[in-house]
């Protein structure tokens, strides 16, 4: 039986890079986000 | 699509029981080349965001299908292929240099918190707020670990199930 699965500790990306390229990307123009049923 | 398209070419699916058509969350793991066919096609139009294949990737809403025990394979499995798609047009040369970033969707599950399916006993619930923190947990375990970007809470009617989905959140953070 599998081992109850653990979080990763480290992700492949740089979480604040992440943020601030949101934040800028928000702040500059209109993000498109694929067509999902509630979006 | 059709039955045994859902199934695909694994046993395991193909001698469930109950139906699977219209199990779309079923396809991170039986058809993957079809979801990952759909995320590059909205990155290649344009989408800086895409959202993963798992509005219904709760144990709750995939008890129905009896796949409860699947949740957190489904949205490992989607986030991964669809994060290798968001990496793909992200480094690719003639695409614009924008990063293309992942989202993992987190939904409203089949099943309400606040509101009896009872007509005749109000006080009547099918589910309790643990259980949906216990399942939303899941769900962002599997879409973080695939390597999702961002938490998409979305589209969740009742409010005391956004609650336990934004409280899982937090708490997993």
């Amino acid at each position: 039986m599998d081992s109850k699965p653990q979080p990763i500790k480290q992700y492949d990306f740089d979480v604040d890079e992440l943020w601030a390229y949101v934040n800028k990307i928000f702040d500059e123009r209109i993000v498109v986000l694929d067509g999902g049923m509630g979006t | 699509m059709e039955e045994e398209d859902y199934r695909g070419d694994i046993e395991e699916f193909q001698k469930c029981p109950k139906e699977m058509k219209n199990n779309n969350d079923l396809l991170n793991i039986t058809r993957k080349e079809i979801v990952t066919e759909i995320h590059e096609a909205y990155l290649r139009a344009g989408a800086d965001i895409v959202a993963t294949n798992t509005f219904n990737g709760t144990w709750i809403s995939q008890a129905d299908y009896g796949l409860e025990t699947y949740a957190y394979r489904m949205n490992l499995e989607a986030a991964k292929m669809a994060r290798l798609a968001t990496d793909k047009v992200t480094k690719d040369p003639s695409s614009d240099g924008r990063w293309r970033l992942l989202a993992g969707a987190v939904g409203p599950t089949n099943r309400t918190a606040s509101v009896s399916p009872k007509v005749e006993d109000a006080a009547f619930r099918n589910v309790t707020y643990t259980e949906l923190m216990d399942a939303y947990t899941e769900q962002i375990m599997g879409l973080v670990n695939g390597g999702c970007h961002i938490i998409l809470i979305e589209t969740i009617f009742d409010s005391l199930n956004a609650r336990a989905a934004i409280f899982a959140y937090e708490e997993f953070f």
